[in-house]
């Protein structure tokens, strides 16, 4: 099953469903990679929010993997658990409810009565409003310290930070080179990596 | 305090302020050490030579008073120090930073190889150059210590020795002897002074662990427990002949708390250089020498006295603007993988004068774990800093811009002291015991066999990075002693 498909279907069938684990299983069972992970910080609807949206910032691709691949949902649902002073913890709970509240889903836990309908498109929208923006626009949003932008951008941030330090991505895809042994200043990119970032 | 005191790969290298407490009446922020080789394993590595534009700052501008010794006094002492640490740093012939032993320089990046050259045909007075630090490099051989092998993990201890440490370098040496008895876990509260002998014959020591007291007796003492706590040594030895500390003829001990101010500077983006990268983690920055009030008309400035250098550097991350605007998706994640923007940024070193009332006294109303007299500080950054970070943020961002650098912002980041982690001056050097604590051979006045050698002994702060500076004056002290020794012996 295409795992975009996966997620749209569950628009449809997740209110009827009430155990997390299970609907994250289905989710996860699309990706052979991923790992399975039950959210210790996000709620249930959250976690899914958030599993969509960090698939639309970091997708797979024909050459390199994707965010779900190397499991960035449970990344940042464990650093915003054990990392996050209380304050943060409730800016970006605030944060993630302004977000909820612009796709439309309400704060209730999952209820059999009101399933969630959202498209592929619905999370692309909110992405490309907020994330798809002129640099302008962006100081703006930072000044206001709009709350929605500001969650977006954090989530998009942590992804490429949960990516990137990923094994994965950090020893396979960019160029890992733990003990260089010597250092020369100025030298091409093609010939100090041929192209990619260094990983350290 | 400081992010790396608590981060996961160093915080086992600073002790917790909650079971090692000390009172503020002004913040101060205390970062220590308190295992086997200290802080040697979390310094900065930056290694800088004072001058006589330093030590003779202080007569020259009446702040504080005048250094006992001279530039040529310590010269030979750096010499000795550098063969044996290793500095690696590009000669620059330079009289007010003398160049040291060097081993060949780190190499600069091409974004700060513009900006040097920017500042040299922008400028008559300012030039940059390579930090100068005490990492091994080049073919000298080292006992026990290797090349740095680029990794730029420092913070977490280094396995070849790659930088000068206690544990690689010193103690290895002095095990080396056979006449070496380590000791850890010893709390050092008092140095004994017998009122017959009028010499100090031993100190108290509290084992951290077992709380249990010993006497170790000497005939010769070296105080050099950093600053603070030397300090407090000092102050908590008590006598009939000295009743307000030892050495404290003068009132001065514990005064004069010196630290070096930073987190004022600027940063910009870079273009053009867009295909160019490095190798290699540098654990290093480049370093523009101080171009201000170097005794001269033209260098001279009304707002402050003394004078500050610029640490910082160039490098590749971050998100570019246009990846920025792409925003996410397959794009963007193919924007993220290939090296970033080329930013750089300075920041300045400053000095910081000696003002007798920046202070630190010990309460004995509370006491620590081991019934000692906890600290309490206060001092704080006075007009002249201030008037001199103005300076800093400006020069900074001019220089940045002259350079034809995009998107300079500047920021001043107002710490309280202690965050240079460069404690100074409260067992000052100097001429007349009435003023100060030690003489010019580092000696505590009046008691000939004690010395004082770590930041606790300098008479000003200049901007530079002190650590060559005490293990110079150490060295020299200890030739020292080792001479009065065998002249007593004699």
């Amino acid at each position: 099953m295409n795992r975009r498909d996966a997620l749209k279907g569950l628009g449809l069938s997740l209110g009827y469903i009430i155990a997390t684990p299970t609907i994250l299983s289905m989710l996860q069972s699309c990706s052979t990679k991923a790992e399975k992970w039950i959210p210790i910080f996000h709620s249930d609807k959250q976690a899914y929010v958030l599993e969509n949206l960090v698939d639309l910032i970091l997708p797979k691709t024909k050459d390199t993997p994707g965010a779900l691949d190397v499991n960035v949902p449970k990344f940042i649902d464990l650093y915003a658990a054990k990392s996050l002073t209380n304050e943060d913890k409730e800016i970006y709970k605030l944060g993630l409810d302004a977000v909820m509240q612009e796709l439309g889903i309400s704060n209730e836990p999952l209820d059999p009565e009101q399933p969630i309908t959202l498209e592929t498109e619905d999370f692309d929208a909110i992405l490309s409003k907020y994330l798809r923006i002129s640099k302008e626009q962006r100081l703006a949003y930072i000044k206001d310290e709009h709350l929605v932008f500001m969650t977006l951008l954090k989530i998009r941030d942590q992804s490429v930070w949960a990516y990137k330090t990923s094994k994965e991505i950090g020893t396979k895809v960019l160029v890992y080179d733990p003990i260089p042994g010597r250092q020369k200043g100025c030298v091409s990119v093609e010939e100090a990596t041929g192209g990619r970032s260094w990983a350290l | 305090r400081t992010g790396y005191t608590t981060s996961a790969e160093s915080k086992h290298w600073f002790v917790d302020d909650i079971k090692h407490p000390y009172n503020e009446t002004k913040r101060f922020d205390w970062m220590r050490g308190y295992h086997v080789g200290g802080r040697s394993l979390t310094w900065g590595r930056q290694s800088y030579r004072l001058s006589d534009l330093d030590f003779t700052a202080n007569i020259k501008d009446g702040h504080g008073v005048d250094w006992p010794i001279r530039y040529n006094d310590l010269a030979p002492w750096y010499d000795y120090v550098e063969k044996h640490v290793g500095i690696s740093g590009e000669a620059l012939g330079l009289p007010h930073l003398p160049d040291s032993i060097f081993t060949p320089p780190m190499e600069l990046n091409c974004v700060e190889r513009e900006f040097k050259s920017q500042l040299a045909s922008n400028y008559d007075d300012r030039l940059l150059t390579i930090g100068r630090v005490a990492h091994l490099t080049g073919d000298h051989t080292h006992k026990g210590r290797s090349n740095c092998q680029y990794r730029n993990r420092c913070i977490r201890g280094c396995p070849y020795g790659a930088y000068f440490s206690s544990n690689a370098s010193t103690l290895p040496a002095a095990e080396d002897t056979g006449n070496m008895t380590l000791r850890p876990n010893s709390i050092v509260h008092e140095i004994i002074y017998d009122d017959k002998l009028k010499k100090a014959t031993g100190v108290k020591v509290i084992d951290a662990e077992t709380k249990e007291t010993f006497v170790f007796n000497a005939d010769i003492i070296f105080c050099c427990a950093s600053a603070i706590p030397s300090a407090s040594i000092l102050m908590q030895s008590k006598s009939e002949r000295f009743p307000n500390g030892l050495g404290n003829d003068s009132g001065e001990l514990g005064h004069n708390i010196m630290d070096h101010h930073l987190g004022a500077g600027a940063n910009a983006r870079v273009e053009g250089y867009e295909d160019q990268y490095y190798t290699g983690r540098r654990p290093n920055g480049v370093y523009i020498p101080r171009f201000r009030n170097l005794g001269d008309e033209a260098t001279k400035r009304k707002d402050f006295v003394r004078g500050y250098g610029y640490q910082g550097g160039g490098g590749r991350g971050g998100i570019a603007e246009h990846v920025a605007e792409i925003g996410y998706g397959e794009k963007f994640k193919e924007a993220i993988l290939n090296p970033g923007e080329w930013t750089m940024g300075i920041m300045g070193f400053g000095e910081c004068l000696p003002y007798h009332d920046n202070k630190m006294t010990l309460d004995y109303d509370k006491l620590d774990d081991w019934g000692l007299p906890t600290i309490t500080f206060d001092a704080e950054w006075k007009e002249n800093e201030l008037a001199m970070r103005e300076d800093i943020k400006q020069q900074a961002a001019e220089m940045l811009e002259k350079a034809g650098f995009k998107e300079i912002t500047t920021y001043d980041v107002r710490h309280a002291p202690g965050i240079g982690i460069h404690e100074m001056g409260t067992a000052r050097m100097g001429r007349d015991p009435k003023t100060s604590v030690l003489n010019g051979n580092n000696q505590v006045h009046g008691v000939p066999n004690v010395y004082v050698t770590d930041g606790a002994c300098m008479t000003s702060a200049g901007c530079q990075n002190p650590s060559l500076t005490y293990m110079a004056l150490t060295a020299r002290a200890a030739h020292h002693a080792v001479e009065q020794f065998k002249l007593n012996k004699a």
